[in-house]
């Protein structure tokens, strides 16, 4: 028999009912606000557990078991329907490999003493917290060459450590993460040092890993370039002896550096990381006491 | 309204008071107004479907078409709230639904 729609007129579909309800007029625990009479309410009860993710939103094909029953969540519920009045264990799980990929296990995969009143239903909710993954990506500033083994370090609602890989990529990646703020921090080895550098406090940054999003958080090393400093002896084309330079940074901090004797012809050669650059040639001081002018300053 | 709606479900007001019964009700007439719900009938029922399915229906597995058929551009509020109560009910056989966390 057509049973159209108040509002588009074409046939409806019959709702899934699974018992029969009451038609008798009596009284009973049913709505009674103004114009909400209905049915009165069916005598059993029932769970519906309901599965749901840290989003709140609904999770479906997670097994739920009542008494022996099993029946996977569909859009999120699995009603168990009905039972009598007791108290009942609810499980959930075990989750399969599938689903074990994107959701952590709950914390209790069961409820025990779940009441279930007459004419009620009890709804049993779980939730799982779904599973992240973000990508630490290392790569020289300003060109697509990607650094491996940095060491790499997570701190947020998980705590992890990794490395960079040799696969091309220079990513260092973690799945398995909560959702959350985390903050990344990576460490240069000691070798690593001599080519790269980072700017203060550049090491650390702070990375939002969204679930079923491909987060990355990205650093950029700058590369460290030497450069040649001359030095020579204007006055006199003399031979320039050893002695050392001194370099002060700006963060007034100061630095020796010793260079060797050089002969007339050819000035001193002195090699400097570029990194350094960033600072000013104080005074170059040989061991004779003269003072000597920097004449050159070109990258190695 | 508060005092048939506090008569009527004394459980799951026991804890609220008067003043959490008329937060709640005003709650409801705030949603209500979102969807043009605004006469007495249709609020009562809406209060009637947050009290058996949460404020937001989420202890129904309708929810979202809930949400969907209250927002419909065509449907008089009358129609939509009536509809809504329907499918809720329909689904629940008339029955409350009372919220039970594991932890508890």
């Amino acid at each position: 028999m057509p049973n159209p729609c108040p509002i588009c007129t074409l046939d409806m579909e019959l709702t899934t009912i699974q018992q029969y309800v009451c038609k008798h007029p009596h009284t009973g625990p049913g709505p009674k606000i103004g114009t909400t009479a209905t049915d009165c309410p069916v005598e059993k009860g029932s769970i519906w557990v309901h599965v749901i993710d840290d989003d709140g939103k609904n999770v479906s094909e997670i097994a739920a078991k009542v008494k022996d029953t099993t029946k996977p969540t569909v859009a999120g519920f699995s009603p168990f329907d009905p039972l009598d009045v007791d108290r009942y264990k609810v499980e959930i799980g075990p989750l399969t490999p599938d689903q074990l990929l994107k959701y952590f296990p709950a914390a209790r995969m069961f409820a025990e003493n779940v009441p279930v009143k007459k004419g009620e239903i009890t709804s049993v909710q779980f939730v799982l917290a779904q599973k992240a993954e973000l990508k630490v990506i290392v790569k020289v500033a300003g060109e697509d060459k990607f650094v491996p083994n940095i060491k790499v370090n997570l701190t947020g609602p998980d705590t992890r450590e990794g490395t960079t890989v040799q696969d091309g990529t220079g990513s260092a990646p973690f799945d398995s993460l909560h959702k959350g703020t985390f903050t990344v921090k990576v460490t240069l080895s000691e070798d690593d040092k001599k080519d790269y550098y980072l700017d203060d406090g550049a090491d650390s940054k702070q990375a939002v890993v969204v679930p079923g999003q491909p987060n990355q958080c990205v650093f950029e090393l700058k590369p460290i370039v030497w450069v040649k400093i001359l030095i020579r002896d204007q006055t006199q084309d003399a031979p320039v002896p050893a002695g050392s330079i001194k370099l002060k940074k700006l963060d007034a901090t100061s630095e020796d550096k010793d260079f060797p004797a050089a002969v007339a012809t050819d000035p001193v050669k002195f090699d400097m990381k570029k990194q350094d650059g960033a600072c000013v040639i104080e005074q170059v001081v040989t061991n004779g006491d003269d003072i000597y002018e920097v004449v050159g300053v070109g990258e190695a | 309204m508060a005092a048939s709606v506090a008569a009527d479900y004394p459980d799951r007001f026991r804890d609220m008071g008067d003043a959490g019964i008329r937060q709640f009700i005003n709650r409801a007439i705030q949603t209500g107004r979102q969807y043009g719900i605004e006469t007495e009938g249709a609020i009562a029922v809406l209060i009637q479907l947050m009290i058996y399915f949460g404020e937001q229906f989420e202890l129904s597995p309708d929810r979202d078409w809930a949400f969907e058929m209250l927002a419909h551009p065509v449907a008089p509020p009358v129609l939509r709230i009536s509809l809504v109560r329907d499918r809720l009910l329909s689904r629940s056989q008339g029955r409350m639904v009372t919220q039970f966390r594991p932890q508890e």
